[in-house]
């Protein structure tokens, strides 16, 4: 599948922002000692707001026409793109409401109940947003359980480590061992899960055969001999794109230096530091951030759509 | 509107013969020339004359060779008595074209998001209306046969429509309300017909030739079939030894004769 920035870009930073609506969601109301300060809910959600604002509009770039967008909230019974959709937009309720909260407006008691519901609406959002790929039969390399628990794993890690700069900010004096472990271990757990999940794609993924594909019985041995046009067509240069599949185990690399390697040793560096502004979090968020983008540029670049197996020659590699 | 109906009355579609299609491209040109006008129009061109020329075509005709690697017991395709090796057997060229297959269970409509895809309880066509179509692909990426192109210039996904504007168009005579690749194709390898109706030109056409699904494993319940290339005369080497006139034993005239009368 060819990669459009405007899909990676929805899918990475809004799942960053609903990462920390999650996290936030579960802090606010049940966080005790040491008392967080009120800045950093406040910041924590207009970023988180930004964020998923950013991608949802990023998404609306994709579109022939976005200025129809709102039809699409219409066919939530059967579509995962319109569920999508109707969750982004709720999520922004008790996402205004918690934040009308922080900023004194309403009272404080109410995050209670507001934080559990903003934290579920968002993961009901991420999950929704990877039901869109997980539900296609056309890609075998989507379509498999561990998709929907990779975007939110990924969510998660990035949120936790997007919040790291925002509360060294606002809390220079806390020793932030324990949220800097916790980003960690989220960004450890996603790209381990996505390294296994690949790993075992690699021999489990099958499709249709072209024999199949062309109506004739296992067993015939069909090749290309001439292709259907000359030069590319829209199904050829949207589906049956293969650049990543020659040049996918230095991008996964990538991702894992970046999401890993670099994420986790500066969130290390700057919790050892102690107390004082960071800006090895700031860094830290910034690689996590492109570890992650890297690793959605491959999740859709690497997929195999089974149209493809029209455009076949004889001589390329299946990938 | 995305929900697909619980059954529709007709199933309209094609039957395509891969016995017969040679690939000449012409139900791809003539379906670009009647959807390129009239109330699907036009199939945007971009870059027509340029070095990438690129457009929306509901229809596309990819030509493979097949190389029967086992004999089939069904009979498609295969040599009929065992092959003798790969030197002795007959591999055919099959011309295959492609377009929307009007499936039952049609993901392109149940992921839009919009509504704009839908399939018509009346008939089975599966359409889209422009007007609500908001371009963002998901059906294209649903649908496994590639049948669904994007057009740039107008921003909205479309597909073959079964010419939906010819077959019920009562200005035309009776002979032309079929879809326009069926009415071109010069060599007979399409029809189009009711696969509800056991007495259509689609299901007598059909009968005992047992007409293929594309992917059925997929379970999109395609409602066009393809009707696999019949078995081919056995050539092998072993066949023509049964030919026990040896012409080395003729005189010369009569050799010469055999040698004409045998090409």
């Amino acid at each position: 599948m060819n990669p459009a920035l405007s899909v990676i870009a929805f899918t990475t930073l809004s799942g960053a922002g609903y990462g920390l609506m999650i996290w936030l969601g579960l802090l606010l109301p049940f966080h005790r000692q040491p008392p967080l300060p009120a800045g950093f809910g406040i910041w924590t959600l207009l970023l988180a707001l930004v964020l998923v604002s950013a991608g949802l509009l990023a998404s609306l770039a994709h579109l022939g026409h976005p200025e129809r967008a709102w039809r699409a909230f219409s066919q939530w019974r059967t579509s995962w793109l319109s569920r999508e959709g109707v969750l982004a937009v709720w999520t922004f309720v008790p996402a205004l409401l918690t934040l009308l909260v922080l900023l004194g407006y309403l009272p404080p008691h109410w995050l209670l109940w507001l934080g559990p519901l903003l934290a579920l609406s968002a993961a009901l959002t991420v999950l929704c947003t990877a039901m869109i790929y997980a539900s296609l039969k056309t890609v075998p390399h989507w379509r498999d359980w561990r998709v929907a628990p990779l975007y939110l794993l990924f969510a998660l890690a990035t949120g936790a480590t997007f919040q790291l700069p925002v509360l060294n900010y606002f809390a220079p004096e806390f020793l932030l061992k324990m949220p800097t472990t916790t980003a960690q271990v989220a960004l450890f757990v996603a790209f381990v899960l996505r390294y296994l999940q690949r790993r075992a794609l690699r021999d489990s993924v099958s499709a249709p055969s072209l024999a199949s594909a062309v109506g004739l019985p296992e067993g015939n041995a069909v090749k290309l001999f001439e292709g259907a046009h000359t030069e590319d067509s829209f199904i050829t240069r949207e589906m049956v794109f293969r650049f990543a599949r020659k040049h996918r185990e230095p991008m996964f690399l990538a991702a894992l230096a970046c999401g890993i390697a670099l994420a986790g040793g500066l969130l290390e560096h700057a919790s050892n530091a102690g107390p004082g502004i960071r800006p090895s979090f700031l860094f830290a968020a910034l690689f996590a951030y492109a570890g992650v983008f890297f690793e959605r540029w491959l999740f859709f670049a690497e997929a195999r759509h089974v149209v493809s197996v029209y455009f076949e020659r004889p001589d390329a590699g299946r990938g | 509107m995305t929900d697909l109906p619980v059954r529709t009355e007709k199933k309209l579609g094609l039957l395509i013969d891969l016995d017969i299609c040679v690939g000449c491209h012409a139900c791809a040109v003539a379906c670009k020339e009647w959807n390129d006008g009239g109330q699907f129009g036009p199939l945007t061109d971009e870059d027509p004359y340029g070095a990438e020329p690129m457009g929306v075509w509901f229809n596309r005709v990819h030509s493979y060779t097949v190389d029967p690697a086992v004999p089939q017991e069904s009979g498609h395709c295969g040599a009929s008595s065992p092959p003798a090796g790969p030197a002795g057997r007959l591999g055919l060229s099959l011309h295959f074209p492609r377009s929307c297959l009007h499936c039952e269970q049609a993901a392109c409509v149940t992921v839009c998001p919009t509504g704009a895809s839908y399939k018509r309880a009346e008939d089975g066509i599966v359409l889209v209306d422009y007007d609500r179509c908001i371009g963002c692909k998901l059906c294209s990426w649903a649908c496994p046969y590639g049948a669904r192109e994007y057009d740039q210039a107008q921003g909205v996904m479309k597909k073959c429509t079964l010419c939906v504007d010819r077959i019920y168009n009562e200005s035309l005579p009776e002979a032309d309300r079929q879809p326009a690749c069926v009415l071109a194709c010069p060599t007979g390898a399409r029809a189009f017909g009711d696969f509800a109706d056991p007495s259509s030109v689609v299901s007598t056409r059909s009968a005992g030739r047992d007409p293929q699904a594309l992917m059925p494993e997929l379970g999109y319940e395609p409602t066009n079939r393809y009707l696999p290339p019949r078995p081919r005369r056995d050539q092998t080497p072993e066949a023509k030894a049964d030919d026990t006139l040896n012409p080395a034993e003729l005189p010369t005239v009569l050799r010469w004769l055999d040698r004409m009368l045998s090409r």
